[in-house]
């Protein structure tokens, strides 16, 4: 369900009714100037806006950071509360404060995992196919289960860090690809680098799985 | 592959949200918004209780230290900077301040610490006229504090005011003719002698001294140097505001020597600007204004130098200062804290 008016396909946020990979990341922020202006004066109320506009993505880019739905909800609200502290620090728009908060989360998922210090193994296990669906949650909740996205997510786990982090980024955060930089501290070609080197590396392992799964034709001789 | 116009691929788009994307519950996202909530509110009221809650650290530092026996602060009323007891009377000073809850009680306190400045000043301008413009920009200070309170005690400060205004262009013209004097003659005079030393003018040394002096007591070696030594106020504070802080001693230290009917700096006013710290900065990641100092709760990556253009986001919720008694920030981070009585799912 989400919050705010639910959209046809569930993805949550009330305004945001296209599928995420839109130009929300761009030059208008998902909340407007004035928000930010009550953000950066530490206004709750302002934070609270801004929570309702980026909470769903922030989530998302949380839980494939660290997938475990308990901690990647106490990490949002640990980043929501950083914002209501420091929010006075940030210098520019909402644009600025996304970028912000995106970091914020970020940082916080890496000092998660690193308190955390699973095994490697650990860390590839497919968490979220445990998740039970849960009524209250969106279709595309449901749809987490499914095989393919399985898949999408193990194939992402053997890209390497930055790679994901990017596509996580771009995709899940919908920043655009200087916003991107920022959080990662990285210059726009290697943003872009990164990005389609990811994609395509995304791209040829799940088509190579998808052939692996699918029975090879012609294999059936009489 | 169909792309948008920022070149990211739609099919890949639909992939990665339907194995990535989530939405917040609703009972979730309720219980975030009312913590933001409440952290605010807690925020504000830590506010109020931060400068009682500083000056408590720098008395409760000086008890640990076994420093504020009763004889001691008697013994140190009449110390000026540079012995070796003038922390416990600046010490002593702040307990007052502590306890002086109401406003004019408050007023009263500083303007008797106005006054004691402004008698250690005239007594320094004998023996020790390198500290006579910290003491001056004390006095002052002091004495913006108390008429910032308002009420009688106001008026008093303005009278005193007008008084130290007057004589102390005296002081200063004493201590800068014992310079020409030393100068001039090559006479290696007692005053003289430490002002004409000195490879700077004598209007640039003292500043050097107001700024140690107002930072940190010359003699206090004790590592609450800086909680005692700022007066209860905290526009030298050394713990959480230097953006705001480096520009105040800068100048005032210069207007401090430099004619001084130019009555004193007028520092920044009650500590309750403390406020937040500007700081903002994943650790290990020097943000644009911040201490060096500050502890972050959780070590995290060390992301190299810090960037202008943003201020960086602390990963965790760490307290607003080094030192603190009790602790404002488990008030502002406990999302079960008491006051809905709403079961925590």
């Amino acid at each position: 369900m989400g919050l705010g008016a639910p959209s046809s396909d569930g993805t949550g946020v009330g305004h945001e009714e296209k599928p995420l990979g839109d130009d929300d990341g761009q030059a208008t922020g998902p909340f407007s100037e004035e928000v930010a202006g009550g953000v950066r004066a530490g206004d709750p109320d302002a934070v609270g806006r801004v929570y309702v506009a980026l909470a769903d993505r922030l989530l998302g880019y949380l839980m494939a950071r660290v997938p475990d739905r308990a901690s990647a909800e106490d990490l949002l609200e640990l980043t929501f509360l950083e914002l209501l502290q420091h929010g006075h620090t940030i210098r520019g728009g909402a644009a600025a404060i996304k970028v912000w908060l995106f970091r914020a989360a970020h940082f916080n998922a890496l000092d998660h995992l690193r308190k955390v210090q699973r095994r490697a193994e650990d860390l590839r296990e497919d968490v979220w196919a445990l998740e039970v669906p849960d009524a209250r949650r969106g279709p595309e909740d449901r749809a987490v289960a499914d095989d393919l996205s399985r898949r999408v997510r193990q194939t992402m786990d053997l890209l390497s860090d930055e790679q994901r982090q990017v596509l996580l980024l771009r995709y899940i955060g919908g920043l655009s690809a200087p916003e991107t930089g920022r959080v990662l501290r990285k210059s726009d070609g290697a943003v872009r680098s990164l990005q389609h080197r990811g994609e395509r590396a995304l791209a040829r392992l799940l088509d190579h799985e998808t052939d692996r799964a699918a029975p090879p034709l012609g294999d059936e001789a009489s | 592959m169909r792309f948008f116009e920022d070149d990211r691929d739609s099919a890949m788009a639909e992939l990665l949200r339907r194995a990535y994307a989530r939405t917040v519950d609703l009972d979730t996202a309720a219980r975030h918004l009312w913590s933001i909530d409440s952290a605010a509110k807690a925020g504000r009221r830590s506010q109020r209780a931060h400068r009682a809650r500083r000056v408590m650290v720098a008395v409760m530092a000086s008890l640990m230290l076994g420093v504020t026996s009763g004889v001691a602060i008697a013994a140190s009323s009449h110390t000026l900077p540079g012995d070796a007891l003038y922390s416990v009377k600046r010490g002593a000073e702040h307990a007052r301040l502590v306890l002086a809850v109401r406003p004019e009680a408050d007023a009263r306190v500083y303007l008797s610490i106005a006054r004691t400045r402004w008698a250690e000043a005239q007594r320094a301008g004998e023996e020790r006229p390198r500290v006579v413009p910290g003491l001056l920009k004390d006095t002052f200070a002091a004495l913006d504090a108390a008429e910032a309170r308002g009420g009688a005690t106001a008026e008093l400060a303005l009278a005193l005011r007008t008084q130290v205004a007057a004589s102390s262009a005296e002081l200063a013209l004493g201590s800068n003719r014992s310079a020409t004097e030393g100068q001039a003659s090559g006479r290696p005079g007692e005053d003289g002698q430490d002002v004409a030393a000195s490879p700077l003018p004598p209007s640039r040394e003292p500043a050097d001294d107001a700024a140690g002096s107002g930072a940190s007591d010359p003699a206090t070696t004790t590592g609450t140097a800086d909680a005692l030594a700022s007066d209860g106020q905290d526009h030298r504070g050394g713990d959480g505001a230097p953006a705001g802080a480096s520009p105040a001693p800068a100048p005032a230290p210069a207007d401090a020597a430099a004619p001084p009917p130019e009555t004193g700096p007028a520092p920044p006013p009650p500590p309750e600007r403390e406020g937040l710290p500007p700081s903002g900065h994943p650790p290990g990641d020097a943000g644009p204004a911040h201490p060096a100092g500050e502890p972050a709760v959780t070590g995290g990556p060390e992301e190299g130098t810090g960037e202008a253009e943003l201020a960086e986001p602390e990963p965790a919720l760490s307290q607003p200062e080094p030192v603190t008694l009790g602790d404002p920030a488990a008030d502002q981070a406990s999302p079960s804290a008491p006051g809905w009585g709403r079961p925590r799912p």
